[in-house]
């Protein structure tokens, strides 16, 4: 389990990151979150018997984790259970190419919860088949959701500009 | 910014942590013992507590019952307490909507459960300290005064353990809960 759980994470590793730094607003924030899907993935490796794509499977342990921290339940468990020692180093950030993706990412996290998953679903190139399986609710919701997001992110982005 | 540029850059960016994987192994295996640890701590202090709270009991043979009540309702409550933020009961691997119904289910049983207890259940700890401290047998009392005096230790335990319990809900719990529902409500909104 440990080595299927290396490989996992190391597969995963972007997605976590990317969803972490849509649902968060801090450095330690970041941290809390990053180590609370590490735990969540371990713990719930158990339960994956391959029916669903493991990508799917990911998605909706680190969004379910993201909403959780949202809702503030990660910190009141995290009174009973929480990991020792700090077990990542962030990434070093490329100054001109973050400027831009520090304007993306601060566009997304100003999206409702909901939507800042379903924009990250769609920017890692799930299909609406996909995105509506993660979330639980249908392909038409995904399209219709998707269209008028898409267009909330551009004017977002255009007026940072 | 088109969307095209959009996909483009959010792919572009291929940072991530760098990962120890020996040190969050290591931390998760110290995670899992520690939860399994803090099991057991919880055994050796709620059978401390039992044995302390039987302590009065030794002197007064009849606050028994009153002091198991006491220990009852404290481990009941830690259990439920911990049952709250289980993997098992609040699993995070179904799809977003299917987990949110279940966190919100688990917050609503919770709430109710310890609603039901405090204020149905604890209150029968009142009749087990007059029995206690000997009361029921006093001489002095009629039945009349006692059964007046009986109601008012009710009206007010029941009003305290009221406020207490809706205060203590309305601080550390009804929060998550409307988030949750809140987070509900968006994903259902287009549907």
């Amino acid at each position: 389990m440990e080595l299927e759980f290396e490989r996992i994470i190391r597969e995963n590793a972007g997605v976590l990151h990317k969803l972490c730094r849509i649902y968060t607003y801090n450095a330690d924030e970041y941290e809390e979150l990053f180590q609370e899907m590490l735990v969540q993935i371990w713990h719930s490796t158990k339960n994956f018997r391959g029916e669903a794509k493991i990508s799917t499977w990911i998605y909706q342990i680190c969004i379910n984790t993201a909403l959780g921290f949202q809702a503030k339940i990660v910190r009141r468990k995290n009174r009973f259970e929480t990991l020792d020692g700090k077990v990542f180093v962030y990434p070093a950030t490329d100054m001109e190419k973050d400027e831009k993706l520090q304007k993306l990412y601060n566009a997304i996290r100003e999206l409702k919860p909901i939507d800042r998953a379903i924009v990250s679903l769609y920017l890692d190139e799930n299909s609406y088949e996909e995105t509506a399986n993660i979330l639980g609710i249908s392909k038409t919701n995904v399209a219709t959701r998707l269209m008028r997001l898409k267009k909330q992110l551009v004017e977002k982005l255009s007026a940072y500009e | 910014m088109n969307e095209e540029e959009l996909t483009n850059l959010w792919k572009a960016d291929q940072t991530a942590p760098t990962i120890d994987f020996a040190a969050l192994q290591k931390s998760l295996n110290i995670w899992h013992d520690k939860l399994r640890r803090k099991v057991k701590i919880e055994i050796v202090i709620q059978s401390a507590a039992t044995a302390i709270s039987l302590i009065p009991a030794l002197f007064l043979p009849k606050m028994m019952f009153a002091s198991l009540f006491g220990v009852i309702l404290g481990v009941w409550y830690v259990r439920e307490l911990r049952g709250l933020y289980k993997e098992e009961n609040t699993p995070n691997y179904l799809d977003i909507k299917h987990s949110l119904n279940v966190k919100i289910l688990a917050f609503k049983q919770f709430i109710r459960r310890t609603r039901f207890v405090m204020y149905v259940f604890s209150p029968l700890i009142i009749p087990a300290l007059f029995y206690g401290l000997n009361i029921f047998n006093n001489p002095l009392l009629t039945t009349t005064e006692l059964a007046r005096s009986l109601l008012i230790f009710f009206i007010i335990y029941e009003t305290l353990t009221f406020i207490a319990t809706e205060i203590y809900f309305k601080v550390l719990y009804t929060p998550a809960l409307n988030e949750l529902k809140n987070l509900l409500r968006q994903l259902e909104s287009d549907e």
